[in-house]
Parts: C-alpha cells; sequence; structure tokens
C-alpha cells in the first residue's frame, strides 16, 4: 500500500470513531429524557393514600359506617341485607366507589384497577380498565372474622 | 529583463503551500466552530434536563412538606394520623399565613395548595396561594386524603392539589 492510501485509511479510522462518539453523545446526552420522580412518587403516594382514605371515609346516609365497614358488610352478606337507606351495601359501593374514582383518577388521565374480593372468591368490587404495562400496586386486606381465614382484599393498582 | 524560469517555478509553489495552510487553516476553524457548537448544544439539553429533574424534585418537596403539616395533620393526644387533614385547623390557616408569609414561603415557595372535598361532595379550600407574575411552567401533584370534621367526629374524602409554578 502507498503512504497516501495509508493516511486516507487513517483518516478515514479517526472520521469513524468521531462519528461512533458522536452518536453515543446524541443517544445519551441529547436524547435523555428527564427522570420521572415525580411520576414514580405520585404512583406509590397515589395508591397508598386513595385506598386508606377511601376506606376511612364516612358514609353519612349508611348508619354512620366507614367505607371499611361497608365493604365488610357487603363481604360478609354478599349483598343480602339492605343497610344503606334502602339498598344494600354491595349496591352502595357499586354506585359510590365509581363516583369516586370519575372525579379523581378519570380526571387526572391515571389509568388504574381496582379489585376488592374474598379469599373464597366473592368479587365485592371492580374498577377501572387496567394496566397493559407495569403498575405500582397496594393490597390492603380487611379481616372478615375472628378465625383470619376469610378476609376481603382491596387491591389498588396504578398505571405506569 | 526577464526572470530566470526557477525562481517563477519556486514563486507559485510557495504562493500553492501558502494556499494549502490557508485551507488548513479554515477548514479547523469550522471544526472547531462545529464542535463547539455541538458541545453547547449538548450542555443547553443537559441544563434542561437537569432543571426538569429539578422542578420535579421540588414539587415532590412541596407536596411532602404540605402532606406533614403540623398546622394541618389531624392529631388525638399529641399523636398524629397519617394521611389526614383536620378541617377545624384548615379553617383558621389562613389567618396564620398572612402573618407567617416568609416562613411559607421559605416552605412553599411560588406555588398553590388547595383542598378539595370530593365526599361527600363540597367546596374548594385554599391553603397556600403565591402565584409569580409570569411563569414558563407548572407541576400539579394531587393527593388523595382524609377531611377530619372535629364536630361531627366524620372523616371525609379529599384531594391535597398542590401546584408548583417555576
Amino acid at each position: 500500500m502507498k503512504r497516501g492510501q495509508m493516511e486516507i485509511m487513517g483518516l478515514a479510522v479517526i472520521v469513524i470513531l468521531i462519528s461512533v462518539a458522536m452518536l453515543f453523545a446524541i443517544r445519551f446526552v441529547v436524547l435523555k429524557e428527564p427522570a420521572s420522580y415525580k411520576q414514580s412518587f405520585t404512583q406509590t403516594e397515589m395508591a397508598s393514600n386513595m385506598l386508606s382514605s377511601i376506606l376511612r371515609t364516612t358514609v353519612v346516609n349508611c348508619n354512620k359506617m366507614t367505607f371499611e365497614e361497608v365493604f365488610q358488610h357487603c363481604a360478609k352478606n354478599q349483598g343480602n341485607a339492605l343497610i344503606c337507606s334502602g339498598e344494600t351495601t354491595c349496591d352502595f359501593l357499586e354506585r359510590e366507589v365509581p363516583l369516586i374514582f370519575n372525579s379523581t383518577f378519570d380526571q387526572w388521565r391515571v389509568k388504574f384497577r381496582f379489585t376488592a374480593q374474598t379469599q373464597a372468591g366473592f368479587s365485592v368490587l371492580r374498577a377501572g380498565s387496567g394496566c397493559p404495562a407495569g403498575f405500582k400496586s397496594k393490597p390492603y386486606p380487611i379481616p372478615l372474622d375472628t378465625t383470619g381465614l376469610n378476609t376481603l382484599i382491596l387491591k389498588m393498582d396504578i398505571c405506569d | 529583463m526577464r526572470k530566470p524560469a526557477f525562481r517563477i517555478h519556486a514563486k507559485r509553489k510557495g504562493q500553492i503551500q501558502m494556499g494549502e495552510s490557508v485551507a488548513i487553516l479554515f477548514i479547523f476553524f469550522i471544526l472547531i466552530v462545529f464542535g463547539f457548537v455541538f458541545y453547547m448544544k449538548i450542555l443547553g439539553s443537559s441544563a434542561q434536563v437537569e432543571f426538569q429533574e429539578n422542578i420535579q424534585l421540588q414539587a415532590i418537596g412541596v407536596a411532602q412538606r404540605v402532606s406533614f403539616l403540623p398546622e394541618l395533620q389531624c392529631s388525638r393526644d399529641n399523636v398524629r394520623k397519617e394521611n389526614c387533614i383536620d378541617l377545624f385547623k384548615l379553617s383558621h390557616l389562613d389567618e396564620l399565613v398572612p402573618e407567617h408569609q416568609l416562613h411559607y414561603f421559605d416552605l412553599f415557595g411560588f406555588s398553590r395548595v388547595t383542598v378539595q372535598q370530593l365526599f361527600p361532595s363540597g367546596s374548594d379550600l385554599l391553603v397556600y396561594d403565591n402565584v409569580p407574575a409570569t411563569f414558563t411552567d407548572k407541576l400539579s401533584t394531587f393527593i388523595p386524603t382524609s377531611l377530619y370534621n372535629g364536630t361531627t367526629g366524620n372523616f371525609n374524602m379529599g384531594v391535597l392539589v398542590v401546584e408548583v409554578f417555576s
């Protein structure tokens, strides 16, 4: 190989190396997405706070029971006993809980899935469309009797 | 009188070499300018990313401070209740904030904090309001929370809305 050809080869190698370095710089520095600290914080907070604040809420027209007690009553009686001003606790939950989710998650455009199911398999409530990808989850068990064998498990998934 | 041929040839060769040096210098400076522009672009882009991350962290910080504000938190026998706002304390916070503006500015900066009552549906209550005259970005954080009514002993369901401006 002549000297001139060698020099051109050297230049070509340098150009290729610089191009690769520039591509890496563009990929990892220029096109870098900001870390989503807020999203992960909001998801975790939302799942746990939403569940705990709903369950603690007092239902005025339902013998001053809390939502936790209403869930418990519905799961125990499986929608048979009338207790909330002419309707069953299960009907009350079916009506009121989705309304709360409509005025929160749907307004904030947050996808979620909520399930309340006993260990025996009785489904108290299901809401939300579900998460196609990942989600942050918060389970909340409510004991239904003193044996601890029958438990109602509430699960709130907030989608990524 | 005519100049000798070797002198003319040497002069031309010198001019060509000079032209070569000028061209190399020109290309070199162009490359330096390109490199500098590229470097500035990278610097600007990473600064933008850092700025966005800082705003997010600031918004989280304000949301955390509001959630754990003793002036709002429910407590019984000096034991605080997690994720709960005392409506009685909240109704009197608007008297406290104007008196200690600097203290609350240190805590919340340029932000607006409101409490919305969802169940049973009720009105919005303002906790803190300091919106700058001009801002480029606004980050809203929603924190579901319980609202305790000390008079009736009931817990309502609400949302703490924290909007941070930058």
